[in-house]
């Protein structure tokens, strides 16, 4: 197992998932955001590193099919889920004024 | 004032980066480290999520009182290389002539097999898996068990013969039969017993030193007599290993000269790339390893504990059937195959043990939902190539018979068709492995593999652990891109 690729993989995963943080309570400041919308980005974001993460240990161990499997069905929950909360976040009247 | 604004002012765009980043690394650091290159715990892993321990093995599985002990002429290697188990035709141009295929194994490396007349057609062929390349890795791989032959009999472990005594008091065997056997049992004991605190204390030294001697796993079991073969093979040779005429029966009773108390189960993990490639002769290199390593540990750990005093007879596969002692030294659950499943590297794991009658805390048996999944999953009858494996859904299933001697009958489990297994591997012209190679419980030690196991023990989730096994692409036994691919890869 190549460990100093998967530290490097992982740090640039760290590095994204703070990226997604940052956009994530910058939205704070436009909108008014539910309790139900953070759970929903929780979740989007949770699932998007998690993806990733699966694909990068699939890679690692040689396993391509894990790692195509993984990233379209826990990325694609990722994807459900932030658009639902996009949508109710960007709906009419959540503007912060 | 708005609290995200003086949070955002408070942390930059790059602060926050680089504290996801430490967080990720932090988590990464934990998930990933090089579990190798630390020394192994001896201290038993906490039980994982849903494990029950059960106080005996009779608590797990119904086991019939009046059961008989098993003769190890009837395991299926004895019958297949003593006895004459001959070949079932699996396809219709099978050669119905091919007696006693199994011996195309033994004969695999040389390429020709003089009791069929037969050449190795893979071989002949150099087919992935099966290149001279690839049989010489097993040829390797197998060196230190062909010196000791723990996969059937105990050669080294009572047969002392004429031996040389050592500085350090004990005997190195010289020969491979039983002659004038000045101290019956493996090598001399050492005349003072060392006396441990308590058998908990005992069994923390046995651990540890198993481990450092190189045992991935340790139990301890109680001896009881049920587990026994009731006759034995063994090795009638002399030290060149010619025959010994006026022995000409290779079996005997199981004896000991001492009165055992405990046996040490010893579990090996064996390579998981190697296996990815069953069946053929890289994956076989990978079980050939894992002979040696029991045959190289359980010495070590005999001759260690035969210094502080005590007796063992250790063995491979010999003198007693390993799984249920495996069991009830808490190393894992049996499954549909027949073959010990446990939690850390699920049935990719080769056994040994050590008879001893050291005063040792024993350990208790477990279950983490493995008969549950199995009834479910099939995914090892589903591969077999020799449609050998029960696809009875449940053991208690009336179509789930005894096929044959192979068969110890008396316990509650699968049966499967053990002539089936061989005639495959005889055709193989190797061994065969597809069904420890596709279960799902075969997976490396890595934290998602942790996380897709854990779903196995949840009752309602089964089928869909199955199912994603499936699709995310796990076992896919027999291919020839992993056998090609097993060289070209530079990890
Ligand atoms: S070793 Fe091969 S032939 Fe034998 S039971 Fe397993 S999968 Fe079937
Ligand atoms: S493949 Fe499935 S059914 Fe077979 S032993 Fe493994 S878990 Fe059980």
């Amino acid at each position: 197992m190549n460990l100093d690729l998967l530290l490097l993989l992982f740090f640039i995963l760290g590095a994204l998932t703070s990226i997604g943080v940052y956009e994530i309570l910058k939205l704070k400041n436009k909108y008014v955001i539910y309790w139900y919308n953070w759970l929903l980005l929780a979740s989007g974001l949770s699932l998007l590193v998690f993806s990733i993460a699966w694909a990068i240990s699939s890679v690692i161990e040689f396993e391509n099919q894990a790692a195509g499997v993984g990233l379209l069905i826990f990325g694609g929950m990722a994807l459900v889920c932030f658009s639902i909360a996009t949508k109710l976040i960007s709906k009419k009247g959540n503007e912060k004024l | 004032m708005d609290t995200t604004n003086s949070f955002s002012k408070k942390i930059s765009r790059r602060d926050a980066l680089k504290l996801g980043s430490i967080a990720a690394m932090a988590t990464t650091a934990t998930m990933v480290s090089p579990q190798k290159t630390i020394a192994k715990p001896v201290e038993e892993k906490k039980d994982s999520y849903n494990v029950s321990k059960h106080g005996t093995i009779d608590e797990i599985y119904n086991i019939d009182p009046k059961m008989q002990r098993f003769d190890q002429a009837n395991s299926a290697f004895c019958k297949s290389i003593l006895g004459d188990f001959g070949v079932i035709p699996l396809k219709p141009n099978d050669n119905p002539n091919m007696k006693n295929a199994f011996m195309n194994v033994v004969f695999a490396t040389g390429g020709y097999n003089p009791i069929s007349q037969e050449f190795n057609p893979h071989l002949k062929a150099q087919k992935p898996g099966h290149s001279d390349l690839d049989l010489a890795l097993d040829t390797g791989a197998l060196a230190l068990e062909n010196m000791t032959g723990s996969a059937l009999a105990r050669v080294l472990a009572n047969e002392s013969g004429p031996a040389m005594p050592l500085a350090d008091g004990s005997l190195l065997p010289i020969s491979l039969y039983k002659q004038q056997v000045p101290f019956p049992g493996q090598f001399n004991k050492y005349e003072k017993q060392h006396k441990f605190e308590s058998p908990k204390d005992a069994a923390y030294a046995i651990k540890k030193a198993a481990k450092l001697y190189g045992a991935d796993l340790v139990g301890i079991a109680p001896f009881e007599e049920r587990w026994l073969y009731k006759s034995e093979v063994y090795l009638p040779m002399d030290v060149n290993g010619n025959p010994i005429k006026e022995h000409v029966n290779p079996f005997r009773q199981v004896k000991f000269d001492f009165k055992p108390k405990s046996v040490i189960v010893l579990g090996f993990e064996m390579d998981y790339e190697a296996y990815k490639t069953q069946p053929s002769a890289i994956g076989a290199a990978a079980t050939s390893m894992g002979y040696s390593q029991m045959m190289e540990t359980s010495v070590r750990l005999a001759y260690m504990i035969r210094r502080l005093g005590y007796n063992t007879v250790h063995a491979g596969n010999a003198v007693g059937i390993s799984v249920p002692l495996a069991i009830q030294a808490g190393l894992g659950e049996s499954s549909r195959m027949g073959l010990l499943v446990t939690e850390e590297y699920g049935p990719r794991v080769r056994i040994a043990k050590v008879y001893t009658d050291l005063d040792i805390e024993l350990d208790k048996p477990k279950t983490f939902g493995v008969k549950e999944f199995c009834e479910i999953c099939q995914k090892c009858a589903d591969a077999c190539p020799s449609e050998a494996i029960s696809k009875a859904v449940k053991t208690t299933d009336p179509e789930n018979k005894p096929k044959n001697d192979c068969n110890g009958k008396g316990v509650d489990k699968w049966y499967n068709d053990h002539q089936k297994c061989m005639s495959f591997w005889g055709e193989n012209w190797g061994e065969c492995a597809v069904c420890i190679s596709v279960c799902p419980y075969n997976k490396i030690d890595m934290w998602h593999h942790d996380a897709a196991k854990s779903v196995t023990k949840i009752p309602g989730l089964r089928r869909l652990a199955r199912t994603f096994d499936e699709i995310f692409g796990y076992g896919k036994a027999g291919s020839e891109k992993l056998m090609k691919a097993y060289w070209n890869r530079r990890i």
